[in-house]
């Protein structure tokens, strides 16, 4: 086990250091008695408690070091120490909608998943799963199917790996990343070699046949919800008025009439191309056997400046713009991979930095016990209160009575 | 019922001990106390000269025979002087809690002054202020009076804060009452009271009680509790010591002045000291005030 901020153990060692002192400076509050004439002495506080070496409440004061002890270890961050390895591996596999064949990508991310330490799906954002990595890739084969899977990112793979070395540099001497992907052109964009960077090493890439871009991709049929009677559309009990509608990346802000509502919800055939400001659908895609249809419930201005707008002229474009995503899916240059891959050794975990923002899971469990045992040192404290009570009435009145 | 031995010890100290009044009584009883008026008695006091009114058989017909002139053969006359014993029970003579003390010493002095009166002819009863309400003897004169205070007192219990002023006023006729008491309780009332009957021509004795404790407190830190008021708690240091000495001090002169100039024969007893010698000092006029 090791510690991420050891110095809590001092303080704490310190704090039950304090605790077990003053367990042993007790104070005792002077002798009672009675006295007739007591109303003549002069009635002004003075300081009578008395301090004496004398220990007391051993059980209360095991509950406080216990307590002080538990808040230390916790806030010092424990972490058990991963098995030693001389090289950790961090598999990266691709899922984006680049992968051309999803068996392929299985084969090849099968050949590293029983050495990797660390396995990283990643489409546009990358996820670091713990467990059966290879049913997240066979789900992704049958997701693949419909066009519904998001472009992939080269640079969220690469953070994400980043992060899990982090993670795994106290259990190994080396770090090395492994990406199964088919580095389609899409998958890079302007930070993915600033990112690169911040790997200190060699990456070794596989690579997997990309995807050919869909049939479907192409001119699109165009529908309106006021003309076609689609059944993707109900008419709305009572028109409302909204200021904006997005659709791709182009918005118009406009005075719209809103006077349909979607009456069904999208599913793998089909998605929400534009939608309101507040979120609701505005344009459904459905993809065909033979063609993409695009129904729209957007009443577009016939009159008025908006006409004149440029973004109109761009909102117009995107609306009428061909079925599903852009996709580039051409292999990237030999230069770039060359970027990608690198030169040198693999990584020394030296050279990367501790995760220390990260909550250590033993924590959680460390400071849950030390609440408790708050609990119950509060319920002790109070019985020794009581026993002390009754003990001090008792012998007055045995004084009393005598 | 026969007495406890220390009461027994203390009737024989105070047997020659007769509690003589300070002042001349109102005409009454026979008694062994000097009347207000002058009688006829055999003990000759002196001549007056016979005015209209008087009796003529009390003209000294010797004196006419020789002289010539009418003159009444006076004599001193002498009465009884009731006497009403009041004893303080409260909490506070319940001193120290274990030994009793202070409440023993007032029982044996109210026993020691009763003998002294009933010595004198005088009758004497008794009340006594406690928790439950008031104890009363009447007025008696006869033999086994004392007896009858000193067992009455053998059942009191002191205790709670029961207050003496009322009892000032249940008995009409005494000529002398003695106020056994340590003045915590309800001690202004207690002097007007006092000095309304001092004014009225009555002797009152108000015997203070002390505890030398009271006086010379333990020289060490204590938090001290009043017995007759539990949620009155001071704290009782080094450096409030003296000041308590110094209050505590002053207090007592101050009663002492303000009884002694209400007209009561005010005597200031400390437990310590014999109860026969305490009797004593309080009953004969020229050892009051002084402690030993």
């Amino acid at each position: 086990m090791i510690f991420l901020a050891p110095a809590f153990l001092a303080v704490a060692g310190l704090a039950a250091l304090v605790v077990i002192g003053l367990h042993f400076v007790s104070t005792r509050d002077p002798e009672s008695d009675v006295l007739p004439t007591v109303r003549f002495v002069p009635d002004h506080p003075v300081r009578a408690t008395r301090a004496a070496a004398r220990f007391q409440d051993g059980w209360l004061m095991l509950l406080r070091v216990l307590l002080v002890l538990l808040v230390g270890v916790a806030l010092a961050r424990p972490q058990f120490r991963p098995p030693h390895r001389t090289i950790a591996r961090v598999l990266a596999v691709d899922l984006s909608r680049a992968v051309g064949n999803p068996t392929e990508l299985a084969d090849s991310a099968g050949k590293y998943f029983s050495d990797a330490t660390a396995v990283i799906l990643f489409d546009a954002a990358g996820r670091e799963v713990t467990r059966r990595p290879g049913d997240s890739i066979a789900a992704f084969a049958t997701a693949r199917r419909s066009f519904a899977a998001p472009r992939g990112s080269l640079s969220a793979a690469l953070i994400t790996a980043r992060r899990a070395a982090a993670r795994l540099r106290d259990g190994a001497d080396s770090l090395e990343l492994v990406i199964v992907s088919p580095f389609a052109e899409e998958e890079r964009d302007a930070a993915t070699i600033p990112i690169r960077a911040l790997w200190p090493g060699r990456i070794t890439t596989v690579r997997v046949s990309s995807a050919a871009v869909p049939s479907s991709a192409g001119p699109v049929k165009v529908e309106w919800a006021d003309s076609s009677g689609s059944v993707l559309w109900a008419r709305r009990p009572r028109p409302d008025t909204v200021t904006a509608v997005r659709a791709g990346d182009a918005v118009m802000v406009h005075p719209f009439v809103r006077r349909w509502q979607a009456a069904v919800e999208a599913d793998s055939a089909t998605r929400v191309y534009a939608r309101w400001v507040d979120g609701e659908p505005a344009a459904f895609e459905r993809m065909s056997p033979t063609q993409c249809i695009r129904t729209i419930a957007i009443p577009l201005p016939t009159s008025g400046d908006a006409l004149l707008r440029p973004g109109f002229q761009r909102f117009l474009s995107s609306l009428v713009a061909p079925c599903g995503h852009p996709m580039a899916l051409a292999p990237l240059p030999s230069s770039f991979m060359e970027i990608i891959r690198g030169i040198g050794p693999l990584v020394a975990t030296g050279s990367v930095e501790r995760q220390d923002a990260r909550a250590t899971p033993v924590a959680p469990w460390l400071l849950g016990v030390a609440a408790l045992l708050a609990l119950v040192e509060i319920t002790v404290r109070r019985r020794h209160a009581t026993r002390r009570r009754f003990a001090d009435e008792r012998s007055r009145r045995s004084s009393e009575a005598a | 019922m026969t007495l406890a031995p220390a009461d027994s010890a203390l009737l024989d100290a105070v047997r020659p001990i007769r509690w003589l009044g300070r002042k001349r009584a109102p005409a009454g009883l026979a008694g062994h106390h000097l009347s207000r008026t002058l009688g006829v008695s055999p003990e000759f006091t002196e001549y007056r000269e016979y005015r209209q009114g008087d009796d003529p058989r009390r003209i000294d017909w010797k004196v006419l025979a020789r002289s010539d002139r009418a003159y009444l053969r006076l004599s001193n006359d002498r009465t009884v002087l009731p006497t009403v014993l009041v004893v303080d029970a409260s909490g506070s003579l319940a001193y120290p809690s274990q030994t009793l003390e202070k409440w023993r010493h007032a029982r044996l002095l109210a026993i020691g002054l009763a003998a002294a009166a009933h010595r004198a002819g005088d009758p004497v009863g008794l009340l006594v202020a406690t928790a439950t309400g008031p104890r009363r003897l009447p007025l008696r004169a006869r033999r086994g009076t004392v007896h009858d205070i000193a067992n009455a007192l053998a059942d009191v219990v002191p205790g709670g804060s029961p207050e003496l002023t009322p009892l000032l006023r249940v008995f009409r006729s005494p000529r002398r009452v003695a106020i056994v008491t340590d003045l915590l309780g309800d001690t202004d009332a207690l002097l007007k009271a006092g000095a309304e009957l001092a004014a009225s021509g009555r002797e009152v004795y108000l015997v203070h009680l002390v505890h030398p404790a009271e006086l010379d407190p333990p020289r060490q830190t204590l938090l001290l509790e009043d017995p007759e008021r539990r949620d009155l708690k001071r704290l009782l240091a080094d450096a409030t010591r003296q000041r308590y000495v110094d209050t505590f001090r002053a207090w007592r002169a101050a009663q002492a002045r303000a009884w002694r100039g209400a007209g009561v024969y005010y005597t200031e007893v400390v437990t310590d000291e014999l109860p026969a010698r305490s009797v004593r000092r309080i009953v004969t006029p020229t050892l009051a005030g002084i402690r030993r």
